[in-house]
Formats: structure tokens, sequence, C-alpha cells
């Protein structure tokens, strides 16, 4: 069942310097200017359920799959529309905010790219 | 002259960094928070102690931006929050208990960062 389906509408001038160690920064399109600068922005909707393991992400041309999550991951996103996704395919406990994911590819992302989040 | 007061802040049982000083003045007269759910109660007691206004930042942003902060209260779990206000000169307070993580890593310091902050943690300085 998709949980979650919205628009990157700004990809933040500093995104990069997550993106380049596998880290997607996502916030809501209310986010402060300061925070925006470093994340994907999105169109905010309402979540519809809780992201856990084995949750599918598909962001732009890449499919993950959620493999370890922390305890604020899902408080953060309902909250702010704040998810961060560690490309990394570690199994390791997340930290408390993260949700780690293994991938098919890293993603090429763009303004209009989709977010989708499946359970 | 300001007469806004000034409060310490402690890390948290397993929190990590501080003890900050937080003296708010007329140009950073802002306790910025930008949480999940409004003013959190960290914020409002250091708004309170201090005579500074607590400030949603997820409703706007306060007019003069960093340089109007006089320090920014947090619900990050450890990847970029923690690091964008330490790099932008903000005094920086988690409620959670994370420490020095993520790219902007090299910015988070003992003297501008405190994390495992609750209202137990602020006293008056």
């Amino acid at each position: 069942m998709q949980i979650y389906s919205s628009e990157i509408v700004k990809i933040g001038e500093q995104a990069n310097l997550f993106l380049d160690e596998g880290i997607v920064v996502f916030f809501g399109d209310n986010a402060p200017e300061e925070l925006q600068d470093f994340a994907l922005i999105h169109k905010l909707v309402p979540i519809t359920g809780d992201i856990e393991v084995g949750t599918k992400i598909n962001l732009s041309d890449s499919n993950m799959e959620v493999v370890s999550i922390g305890p604020v991951a899902n408080e953060n996103f309902k909250n702010l529309g704040h998810l961060v996704l560690k490309l990394d395919s570690s199994t390791d406990e997340a930290q408390l905010g993260d949700v780690r994911c293994k991938y098919d590819k890293k993603p090429d992302i763009k303004i209009g790219d989709t977010l989708r989040i499946i359970n | 002259m300001s007469n806004y007061k000034k409060v310490k802040v402690q890390a948290g049982p397993s929190g990590w960094g501080g003890p900050l000083e937080i003296q708010p003045t007329d140009e950073k007269k802002y306790i910025v928070c930008i949480t999940g759910g409004g003013i959190h109660p960290v914020a409002q007691k250091i708004a309170d102690l201090t005579g500074a206004e607590a400030f949603d930042g997820f409703k706007s942003s306060p007019e003069g931006s960093f340089k109007a902060m006089a320090c920014a209260v947090i619900d990050c779990g450890g990847t970029a929050r923690i690091g964008v206000y330490p790099m932008k000169g903000v005094p920086t307070i988690d409620i959670h208990d994370t420490t020095p993580a993520g790219p902007l890593a090299q910015f988070i310091k003992e003297e501008n960062f405190v994390s495992g902050v609750s209202e137990d943690q602020i006293t008056e300085a």
C-alpha cells in the first residue's frame, strides 16, 4: 500500500554536500530557508502510515528498500516532512533520525521527480 | 541596554557537548525553535528565563535570520539540522541524544552544541 507520494519541488544549493556521501535529506516545503539549502524539498501531503523495515522507497530513477530505521525517523517525517535516507545498505542500527536503505542505483534527482513510499 | 538574563544549558545524562551559556541581546533576541509541533518546552523555558522571545522557525523566519538568533532548539536525529546551525554560528540545543555526525560534523563543537537537553538542564546563570 502506498503511504506517501509527492513531488520534488526544489533542490537546495548545498544538498550535494549530503548526496555526495550517500545521504538524501528531505524537508517539506514549509521548512525554514536555511534548511532548504541543504535538502530536497517535497510538496507536503499527508502520510498515511509508518515507514518500517522492508518499506519500499522510489525516488526518481532509484528503487530503495529500508533495512534499518531510527526511533525518531517517523516522527520527524510526520511532523516536518523531514526524512534522512542513508544509502549504504548497512544493517547496523540506524542513528535516531535515519532510515538506512539498500538500493539498486544512486538516484539522479531532478525537480519534478517523485518520491513514493510503499509498504 | 538589553535586560535579557543569561541561562546555562547542560547536556542531558546521555547527551553531548556544552555547557552553553545563552545570553540574548537586542541584536540576538530570538530563541528559535525548529522542531515538530510548535514551540518545544525547552525553547519556552529558555525564553521565559532569559526574557527573550520564543520563535517557531517552521512558521516563518525571524527578521535578521541567523544573526538574530540567540540560539536554536532542534529535535534532530543526528544528521542534518545538527550541523546547519553550528555552521552558521548559532548556539544549538538538541533535545535528542546526538553526537557530531554527518557531512557538517566538523562544525559541531562542545562550545556551540549541546544535546540530550530537557527542561531540567536549563538553569539561570
